[in-house]
């Protein structure tokens, strides 16, 4: 309606990443994860962010993978400022570059500030590119191959579900705010029309599970999936390697990078100031906005 | 496996109270229902007719909680017992609110669902959906998401959802009420196909009857939770009275027999209804052979073109002038409107009709501000759209939406009515003022502290109603205002749209219940693919079949009856409403004798 598609939903494709099926998916998902978590190192970190980024590229999935990440911009921002002004920051020699008031800029705070936003990028690129080219229904397949539990796996699946619908109700009730007289532009108003919404959608959601139940959702019966095939063989091989990558990964990246020597980012003093301020001025601004609009409401 | 004639459904004194509701839904209800039966239920609202439909899978009390007693038995399985999704091999369920047939990301997917959840071969799959999807007229609409089909195209979905993975029991609740009349047929065919070729059983409600009437074998009447009636169409529906006295409405072949004067049990049919006043009056006595022939001589009606054009309305200001108006969806390929010219004028009430996905709620969003027209010049009292955030316009043009669930925004009825004059900035007094009398006008006395969500559907259409005229704005557009509305509901409305008319609002409503836009539209406004392809006295569209059948309408059922005795009668001709139909038969009939309405109070509330 009014509001642009949800960054996190599924968007439907007939890719090759779009068919392959959602198993090997999940598993080579984990795989990137956990070697992000392990390698804090910006070399690895940005091979995984391009691998994420090249993989969105031929899934055709580029457009709504950058409008998450701008959701997430100002996070990563708010983690360089974090890192600067940590106390605990500077254990052995730092290098100061410049410092704002009190408060040194180091090269290790920059470097460790890189570090963390890279790696908090190249995992939500991987999980999204992983989101938006599986269908919810079919995660759920997924997830229960993997044996995590029915409830879980059914909890985790139609929450993927309704972030789409949570999207749309909200798209309703703006309208339906303007309709009837109401403010119903900027957060002012996105933020008092998120408790209808919730309320609504507590409601809806309540329906949709008779509908989705009434139509054999979480019948026990193995699921079978219309755009992707059956597990074959081919999948099977792909879980297989990326079980097997996940591990060589894991190791790799903690013998290499894992030891938390995180190279220090040496630049001009005026330009280590320039991204602290922007950094912080940016999540300064988001803040705003979203207290202003709470205030508001 | 069971055969034709087991015994497939069996409830015994079922009992159900909803949580937290002061009366029971279902009331010592004992039906037991064969394999291959068709059984229509008929009930008014809250009349426990959906918490019936809903015991038979489980959802009731399984995933709708309450109190219940008695016994069901469904193919020897108890439903209370068994989880909801294992019935889904079984029993096909269309819910009374399509909006939950939009899970998916597109309507494929949305149809797939079932039978994935069921462990379908993925090879079966392409084709079964394509099939339920033709059968409902959906055929080309797989690659679109579920979020942008139109009211009647998401209703279409829910039944493909039912029948692709053809199950042995078909329970449908109001699976028509979006639908227009061409569609709406369309699906009685399959149902009928499917129960008559298949044995598949088949349990339908339907607030309009007609196709009950002539499909089902059987007819099972509730009224405040007990079964009132029990028996085959003929009988059941052939007593309009006693169908009365529970709220129910009778068919409109049913009605206009009754105010005839033709005595218990009446023809329930257009078809059966013609024939026997055909033979009460001999003046006229053309070859009755059904709609068919109707509809022919419809067409020779409407090429002698010997209707005299009705006076316009009485030359009252525009409110609403749309001039050359288009429009196209963000992503959609074509446009959804095109080329659209009209004016509303102040006390005119104008209906919009057409088939599934003409453009009708289009149009309406685009005169209430919530849509731009891509090109083109709307004005709504004055003000253009395009110029004037929809905040202000709220204050002269109030809508009430298709799925009224997507506009009620408070936690109670009460509050929900005080919100749009609250924002207007009226004092509390009067807000506290129109509250009560929009709740005394409009019935809702009884309900004003519930959640607006937790209503039935054609109730909560009501409270957006009565939340649009608290703002009282002077020009309305309401989108479906009756589907599922029984009689009362129906009536509330009526008295509603005529009352705003008469206090000089313009009234536009798009609508597929031609019975409701016969008895209160000055004007119908005709789209059929996104272009006005008629816009003409109420009467002069009812009485053009070419027009009609193109545009995939039909006319009241009072009209058909009309013109299946006589193609042409007293001016003004075809009657539109009940009371004109059995005025001009009446009169018709010469061996009628000093019979006046027997005003029972089946024609009274009858539609
Ligand atoms: N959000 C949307 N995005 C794309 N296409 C849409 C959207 N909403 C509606 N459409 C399409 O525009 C056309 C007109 O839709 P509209 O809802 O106006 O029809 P309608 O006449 O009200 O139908 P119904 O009788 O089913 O309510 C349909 O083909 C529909 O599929
Ligand atoms: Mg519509």
């Amino acid at each position: 309606m009014s509001l642009p598609a949800s960054p996190f939903a599924y968007v439907p494709g007939s890719s090759p990443l779009h068919r392959l099926s959602a198993l090997p998916k999940l598993v080579w998902l984990a795989a990137g994860l956990v070697f992000c978590l392990v390698a804090l190192h910006p070399l690895p970190l940005l091979v995984v962010l391009g691998a994420a980024w090249g993989l969105a590229a031929w899934a055709g999935v580029g457009g709504p993978l950058w409008r998450a990440l701008r959701v997430l911009g100002p996070l990563a921002a708010s983690i360089v400022v974090l890192q600067v002004a940590s106390p605990s920051a500077c254990a052995g020699g730092c290098v100061p570059l410049a410092s704002i008031g009190p408060v040194p800029i180091t090269a290790e705070a920059l470097g460790r500030g890189a570090a963390f936003t890279l790696r908090l990028l190249a995992m939500a690129s991987l999980a999204l590119v992983m989101l938006v080219t599986t269908r919810p229904s079919d995660l759920f397949g997924a997830l229960r191959a993997l044996h995590v539990p029915y409830q879980v796996a059914l909890v985790l699946a139609t929450t993927m579900d309704l972030v789409p619908l949570l999207q749309r109700e909200l798209g309703l009730v703006l309208d339906a705010q303007r309709a009837r007289g109401l403010r119903a532009t900027g957060l002012g108003a996105v933020v008092p029309a998120a408790v209808p919404v919730f309320v609504a959608a507590f409601e809806r959601v309540g329906r949709l599970a008779i509908s989705m139940e009434a139509r054999g959702y979480g019948s026990g019966i193995p699921r079978t999936s219309y755009r992707t095939a059956a597990v074959g063989g081919r999948d099977r091989a792909l879980t297989v390697l990326g079980a097997a990558a996940g591990a060589v990964g894991t190791v790799a990246g903690a013998t290499m990078w894992g030891t938390g020597s995180v190279p220090p980012l040496a630049v001009p003093g005026w330009a280590a100031v320039a991204i602290v301020v922007g950094a912080a001025g940016a999540f300064c601004a988001v803040m705003a906005v979203g207290l202003t609009a709470v205030a508001r409401a | 496996m069971t055969l034709p004639g087991d015994v497939v459904i069996e409830l015994e004194a079922v009992g159900f109270r909803h949580v937290a509701a002061d009366r029971p839904a279902l009331d010592r209800v004992s039906i037991s229902i064969r394999a291959g039966e068709y059984v229509g239920l008929l009930g008014a609202t809250g009349a426990g007719v959906s918490t019936l439909l809903l015991s038979l899978d489980g959802v009731v009390p399984q995933l709708v909680r309450g109190e219940a007693s008695g016994a069901v038995s469904v193919l020897g399985r108890d439903p209370r017992v068994v989880p909801v999704p294992a019935w889904a091999g079984d029993i096909g369920l269309v819910l009374d609110d399509p909006s939950v047939a939009s899970t998916q990301a597109t309507v494929a997917d949305e149809v797939a669902f079932g039978l994935e959840n069921l462990g379908a071969p993925t090879a079966t799959m392409g084709l079964r959906i394509a099939t339920a999807l033709e059968s409902v007229g959906l055929a080309g609409f797989e690659e679109r998401s579920p979020a942008t089909l139109s009211g009647g195209e998401l209703q279409r979905l829910a039944i493909a959802c039912a029948l692709v993975t053809g199950p042995r029991i078909l329970v449908l609740d109001e699976p028509t009420a979006n639908l227009d009349p061409t569609g709406r047929r369309a699906v009685y065919r399959v149902l009928r196909r499917l129960n008559r070729a298949q044995g598949v059983t088949v349990l339908v409600s339907d607030q309009d009857a007609e196709s009950i009437a002539s499909d089902a074998t059987r007819v099972v009447a509730l009224g405040a939770g007990r079964v009132v009636a029990d028996g085959p169409p003929a009988s059941v529906l052939g007593d309009p009275t006693a169908l009365a006295r529970h709220g129910i409405r009778p068919t409109g072949a049913a009605s206009v027999a009754a105010a005839v004067g033709v005595g218990t049990p009446v023809p329930v049919t257009v078809e059966a209804a013609a024939r026997v006043l055909a033979r009460r009056s001999p003046a006229h006595r053309p070859p009755v052979d059904g709609v068919a022939g109707a509809a022919e001589r419809l067409a020779e009606l409407a090429s002698a073109s010997a209707l005299p054009a009705e006076a316009a309305a009485d030359g009252g200001p525009a409110l609403v002038l749309v001039r050359d108006v288009a429009f196209r969806y963000p992503g959609a390929t074509g446009q959804a409107v095109a080329g659209v010219t009209l004016s509303v004028m102040a006390g005119e009430v104008v209906g919009v009709a057409g088939a599934n996905g003409s453009g009708k709620t289009t149009l309406g969003r685009l005169v209430n501000g919530l849509l731009r027209p891509s090109s083109g010049r709307i004005s709504v009292d004055g003000m253009d759209t395009a110029s004037h955030p929809v905040r202000m316009l709220a204050a002269h043009v109030g809508s009430v939406f298709q799925e009224p669930a997507h506009q009620l925004l408070a936690t109670t009825v009460a509050e929900e009515l005080a919100l749009g004059p609250r924002a207007l900035g009226v004092s509390e007094a009067r807000i506290g003022e129109r509250v009560r009398a929009l709740a005394e006008a409009l019935e809702l006395d009884d309900v004003l502290g519930r959640h607006p969500l937790r209503l039935g559907r054609a109730e909560r259409k009501l409270v957006a109603l009565g939340a649009v005229l608290a703002m009282a704005p002077r020009v309305l557009v309401l989108d479906e205002p009756t589907t599922g509305a029984d009689v009362r509901l129906a009536g509330i409305v009526e008295a509603q749209v005529l009352a705003a008319a008469a206090r000089g609002c313009a009234v536009l409503v798009p609508s597929h219940d031609m019975a409701f836009l016969g008895r209160v539209a000055t004007r119908i406004v005709v789209m059929g693919g996104g272009r006005v392809v008629a816009d003409a006295p109420t009467r002069a569209v009812f009485a053009d079949a070419r027009l009609l059948a193109v545009a995939g309408l039909e006319p009241p059922a009072a009209a058909r009856v009309a013109l299946a005795v006589a193609p042409s009668g007293p001016s003004p001709w075809p009657p539109v409403s009940l009371e004109e139909a059995a005025r001009v038969l009446r009169r018709a009939g010469p061996d009628d004798g000093p019979g006046g309405p027997p005003g029972s109070a089946a024609a009274e509330s009858a539609w």
